[in-house]
């Protein structure tokens, strides 16, 4: 089963994208700040990791280089995930080297296939 | 929400409104009364649905207290009926006071609590006899920057929350002669700053925040200036350029280029660079972009006949 990863402080996003992913078949692990996302993501290898930009511990971008340092994360996807206007979101993701962005609100709809995107070997 | 079991003490200072008085439910508190636990719970909630949440950590806040010289016995949490519902911070230095993490939680809006906060640490600015107060509100925050104007505050300028991604330097410089400077020289030389910094990169700030150094660039033409930075275990930030002679945009270039190639594997986040410094367009060439801006705002408290 497809495993994503969610780093994101805010309940209310945790509990629609857990709800929609799973839904969609996805296995969903959570976490809810920085330490912690970087802890479950060496330890569980996700094949997707969607990653909220602004977390309590140390923004998404500099979260991102930490996962980038652990040689078994290097390929995995990560999804930047956050509330900026899409121009500055989709700028930042690039410019840091995100694998993708998605803005917020997350919606029901879209997120399955938003997600599908990144995983190697499937099809939105 | 923790359970808030101690007792707080409700304002009530002579001169002051009775904020209890007012029969609705209503108590502001001073933010002293609180953990640091209770008081970043409050500020994250009231934060949830932004634009840019920022959230931070009990850590993180006790770190801004001591940095921004925030007071938080001049500092207030506003309860609503026995429940925090919001929290409104005051930082003191001589002359000015500063306005900052104005925060009410999304089910307490629209009750005239962010008035009543920013009433409370006007006042205990008026009580400290300085003779104005800044704060900043995230650009597009139109209900925020609407009560602060309703309040007799005024838009100073425009301020930019930069980063540039870790690389080496990519951009053409000039060619430049480099000395490194440790922190007691950065010390020195921001003494010297030209311009008027925000109050997160005044000298209290940068001295507070600590493990500052410097570098300072010389060209073949004579142009030169230097480059203040805060370098953590994961970021560089806290940058200030400064231009003594020549070309800004040349100098600055040089300044960044040296900079990355000390650091080039190092991420940069630097907050509230004027929008019109004259470094910028030398900081766009050389790889940083704007995450955000911040509108500056300034409340004179002595007018004419006062």
């Amino acid at each position: 089963m497809t495993m994503v990863l969610i780093i994101e402080d805010n309940p209310d996003h945790v509990n629609i994208a857990s709800r929609v992913l799973t839904a969609a078949g996805y296995e969903v692990l959570t976490a809810s700040d920085a330490e912690t996302g970087l802890q479950m993501a060496t330890v569980h290898h996700p094949d997707v990791i969607m990653l909220d930009l602004g977390l309590p511990d140390l923004d998404g971008q500099t979260l991102l280089g930490q996962i980038r340092r652990v040689p078994k994360l290097d390929d995995v996807p990560v999804v930047a995930v956050t509330g900026w206007p899409l121009e500055t979101g989709s700028r930042m993701a690039e410019a840091y080297g995100f694998d993708g962005y998605i803005s917020k609100p997350l919606h029901f709809k879209t997120l399955g296939e938003q997600i599908a995107s990144f995983v190697p070997g499937e099809k939105a | 929400m923790p359970h808030y079991s101690q007792k707080h003490t409700v304002h009530s200072e002579a001169g002051a409104e009775n904020d209890q008085g007012r029969g609705d439910g209503v108590a502001l508190v001073p933010a002293s009364d609180f953990t640091f636990d209770e008081l970043v719970t409050i500020y994250n909630q009231g934060r949830i649905d932004y634009i840019v949440p920022m959230p931070m950590s009990a850590i993180s806040l006790r770190e801004y207290v001591r940095n921004y010289d925030v007071n938080l016995e001049k500092s207030v949490v506003a309860m609503l009926d026995g429940e925090p519902a919001g929290l409104n911070m005051l930082g003191v230095r001589p002359g000015h006071t500063w306005v900052t993490r104005l925060e009410v939680l999304p089910n307490r809006r629209r009750c005239g609590l962010g008035q009543r906060m920013m009433e409370y640490v006007i006042e205990r600015s008026e009580q400290l006899e300085v003779p104005y107060a800044v704060l900043e509100v995230i650009k597009d925050n139109q209900p925020a920057f609407h009560l602060f104007h309703k309040l007799g505050f005024r838009e100073a300028r425009e301020l930019l929350v930069i980063r540039r991604p870790p690389s080496p330097p990519t951009h053409d410089a000039p060619n430049y002669a480099i000395q490194y400077l440790d922190h007691e020289r950065a010390i020195m030389l921001l003494r010297r700053r030209q311009g008027v910094p925000s109050w997160l990169d005044e000298v209290p700030s940068l001295l507070n925040a600590g493990g500052l150094a410097a570098l300072r660039v010389e060209l073949a033409n004579g142009d030169r200036g230097w480059l203040v930075y805060q370098k953590t275990p994961l970021q560089l930030g806290r940058i200030v350029l400064q231009t003594e002679v020549g070309d800004p945009h040349q100098v600055g270039l040089a300044l960044i280029h040296a900079l990355y190639a000390r650091f080039p594997s190092t991420d940069t986040k630097s907050e509230n660079l004027p929008v019109y410094d004259p470094h910028w367009s030398a900081m766009q060439e050389a790889g940083f972009i704007e995450a955000f801006r911040r509108i500056e705002m300034r409340l004179d408290m002595y007018r004419n006949g006062d």
